[in-house]
């Protein structure tokens, strides 16, 4: 008996989709595929127009929204250098009771002021969830000034407990206190919101640029192989409608693509430079002002004041590490500022010994600026020394930054409605010159 | 390489020059940080025995004779080292008014505390002894540091900054004799109705007192008594003040002392019902300067029987904690040293 023939049933793999769809591209008659090749052309213009156009377009209003972003951030640090200031100038002018300076007195109003109209200018472009901390900060500004003059009240009339109102108020503008709220936590949490926005935009505006050259290089390829399919079949090497397309798509994609590249370097420019070094140096500027405060504070507190001078070292970290990147594009004005800072440095632990030893008197002189250091050096003129070159790195590159911003975006309006009249054009000629073929075939 | 490799080539290239890297980044806020503290952790301190504490904390080294003239202090004394010195080194409070609080109009440490400094820095240096007095402002905490440190090792001579006498603090330091009897009491509102802590436990009332504070012990270790009371902890006793000044408090508690120098702060307050503490406040001194302690002994001695004393309490305290003179505490003595 022979072997029975096993079976195997081998799968009947059906064909690919590729080889299916080229039998079929093989059995169509030449005017048919030139039909479908205009067809391809056209569908490919229109994505480049529309899809090329809506990618600049979105390019553009990223890098818009970082602009805005950036402002909402300068404007909310300026916030926050007014009312760390404000306090340091009453923290400092408690500190001379019932001889306050008219000047300070003033300085001190125009701040709060100012940061009162900063919080409802900077409201007015908040998303809800920020609209909610810059509420927060807005209600604590108005409960801030309420203690601040009860202290001077009290301390007007010599009675200590001002010192407690004004501790109060200190903890209303900055604390420690992760469960209480503050005008800085409140402020700071819109600052990295807007960060968070500005790096999410320019993240945006990077990834805007892929829409122009994908559908263009994808219409360039589709165009030059169809050029030398129609070479190859109608045994002429150019076909000048469609020849003129592909010099048009590629002078689009060399050109946009410079515009668009060099509108997004411009913004990394301005946000990883200008931008940056304005953010650190209001970051310096605003931990130095609440480190002032703090310095005040443990000279009102009088031997009770371990927290503030260890908060005083938490400014001062922040200063000392922001001075250590070198701030601004001046170096002039990032020394001057390094320079000042130091004698501050200086004097306050000079203010700390004398304290620490019992010459509170001594300390609150050379304090308030009253009398110098043992090396002749002056706290609050040091102080003011810095201030003045940080604030002004500040407005530099503030300035600089806004300028970049808004220069980088302005071509790429243009581009936007060249990109999509361009699109159209190069439909119209692929049309025209599949068009030309076809009409032998009639 | 297949047909998909190359249209990820393809994609990635003309992402590449579309610009699409990795962008810019805006860093986060810098955080600043507090140097850790080197200190060595807190030291245990000595406790009294049963025994200790059974005996009267009062009870200091008598006065040696009359006190010797000023500016003539016995050769190798420590009040003749304070002499030559020519400072006598004083810690005291800066924001207890009534007791040691700086004045900001005259820009000067004030109140009964200080006075009785001033009186044994005259006793040394003579009618001007007060102007040979350097102030030190330090916390409750760092009184008995600045006691053991001594002058030489920046702290102080002398500590008069409303300190309780106890056994405890006996094993470190030493103590003049009582030179005023403080006690627990409370700080209402004025028409309030309230007459004591009991009235306020009775009511449910919200007493303020300082966390840390043996007043917010006393309230807390007595849970049947003050069952129905609220304890609210703060800070300081001037936070209690703000509290009760913002409505957050019915009342503070604390020393007669300290709230008096609160109800001094705000007309609209008042102490009120009797001690339900004893808190007799002395002056500290460094335990190996037994004659300096006989010294200030001596000069207390005087000051209780030529009318200083009286004195002192009526530029301070009448009308703010009674509305007469009262009799001095009387010096208890006999501690061997």
């Amino acid at each position: 008996m022979l072997p029975t023939a096993t079976t195997t049933t081998q799968p009947q793999s059906s064909p690919p989709v590729t080889r299916l769809f080229a039998r079929r591209i093989a059995t169509t008659s030449t005017p048919a595929k030139l039909s479908l090749l205009r067809a391809v052309f056209i569908v490919l213009a229109v994505v480049l127009a529309v899809s090329g156009a809506f990618g600049v377009n979105r390019r553009a209003n990223a890098i818009d929204d970082v602009r805005t972003a950036a402002g909402q951030l300068l404007a909310l640090q300026d916030i926050r250098v007014r009312v760390v200031r404000a306090d340091a100038i009453a923290s400092s002018s408690y500190l001379v009771g019932g001889q306050e300076d008219p000047a300070q007195r003033t300085a001190y109003l125009d701040e709060i002021a100012a940061a009162g109209d900063g919080l409802v200018a900077v409201s007015g472009a908040a998303t809800d969830a920020d609209l909610e901390q810059l509420s927060e900060a807005s209600r604590l500004l108005g409960g801030y000034v309420g203690l601040v003059e009860q202290a001077r009240a009290n301390n007007r009339q010599g009675f200590p407990v001002g010192a407690t109102y004004q501790r109060q108020a200190n903890g209303i503008v900055s604390n420690n206190d992760p469960d209480a709220p503050d005008i800085v936590s409140s402020l700071r949490a819109v600052e990295a919101s807007q960060r968070g926005q500005i790096n999410d935009s320019l993240a945006t505006a990077h990834r805007a640029g892929t829409w122009l050259h994908l559908s263009g290089w994808l219409l360039m390829l589709a165009l030059v192989l169809g050029s030398w399919w129609m070479s190859r079949t109608f045994r002429r090497v150019v076909n000048l409608p469609i020849a003129v397309a592909i010099v048009l798509l590629l002078l689009l994609l060399v050109i946009g693509g410079t515009k668009q590249a060099g509108a997004v370097s411009d913004t990394d420019g301005a946000v990883g430079t200008q931008l940056a070094s304005a953010d650190d140096a209001a970051q310096a500027r605003a931990a130095a002002f609440e480190a002032r405060s703090q310095e005040a504070l443990t000279l009102i507190n009088r031997g009770n004041g371990a927290a503030n001078e260890a908060n005083w070292q938490r400014g001062d970290d922040i200063v000392t590490q922001q001075l250590g990147k070198g701030l601004g594009t001046e170096p002039d004005l990032s020394d001057d500022a390094a320079d000042a800072y130091d004698d501050y440095r200086d004097a306050h632990t000079e203010i700390r010994v004398l304290d620490d030893d019992g010459n509170w008197d001594a300390a609150v002189a050379v304090s308030l600026g009253r009398e110098p250091t043992s090396d002749g050096i002056n706290a609050g003129l040091a102080f003011d020394q810095f201030d003045r070159a940080v604030g002004q790195i500040v407005t530099d590159e503030a300035s600089n930054a806004s300028l970049r911003l808004s220069d980088a975006a302005g071509p790429l309006g243009s581009l936007r409605n060249i990109v999509f009249v361009a699109g159209l054009v190069i439909a119209a000629l692929a049309a025209f010159g599949c068009g030309q073929r076809l009409k032998e075939y009639r | 390489m297949t047909v998909r490799h190359r249209l990820v080539v393809a994609l990635t290239v003309s992402g590449l020059l579309a610009g699409c890297g990795g962008s810019v980044r805006l860093s986060p806020a810098v955080e600043g940080e507090v140097p850790t503290s080197s200190d060595p952790a807190t030291p245990a301190f000595p406790t009294c025995s049963t025994e200790e504490q059974a005996q009267d904390p009062t009870r200091t080294y008598e006065p040696e004779g009359p006190l010797p003239t000023p500016g003539e202090m016995p050769a190798g004394s420590t009040m003749e080292e304070i002499h030559n010195r020519g400072q006598l080194i004083v810690g005291v409070s800066g924001d207890t008014l009534l007791f040691g609080a700086r004045n900001p109009l005259a820009n000067e440490i004030e109140g009964f505390d200080i006075d009785m400094l001033k009186e044994v820095a005259k006793a040394i240096f003579g009618p001007d002894g007060e102007s040979n007095i350097t102030y030190k402002v330090i916390t409750y905490a760092d009184r008995l540091p600045n006691i053991e440190a001594g002058p030489d090792n920046g702290g102080v001579d002398i500590v008069a900054h409303t300190m309780t006498i106890n056994c405890n603090r006996w094993l470190r330091i030493a103590f003049s004799s009582t030179y005023f009897d403080a006690g627990q009491r409370v700080l209402v509102k004025k028409d309030s109705g309230f007459i004591g802590i009991d009235a306020l436990n009775a009511a449910g009332a919200t007493v303020c007192a300082p966390e840390g504070s043996t007043n917010i012990d006393f309230l807390r270790n007595d849970p049947e008594r003050f069952a129905n009371m609220v304890v609210l902890a703060k800070p300081d006793i001037t936070d209690c003040l703000v509290a009760m000044q913002q409505g957050e408090a019915d009342a503070a508690t604390g020393d007669d002392t300290v709230l008096a120098g609160l109800a001094a702060q705000d007309p609209n307050t008042e102490v009120v019902g009797e001690k339900f503490t004893e808190e007799p406040y002395g002056l500290g001194m460094a335990n190996d300067r037994i004659d300096f302690v006989r010294f200030v002994n001596s000069v207390i001695e005087d000051m209780r029987t030529d009318g200083r004393w009286a004195d002192i309490y009526s530029r301070w305290l009448v009308g703010v904690l009674s509305d007469t003179v009262i009799e001095p505490p009387a010096a208890i003595y006999g501690r061997e040293g």
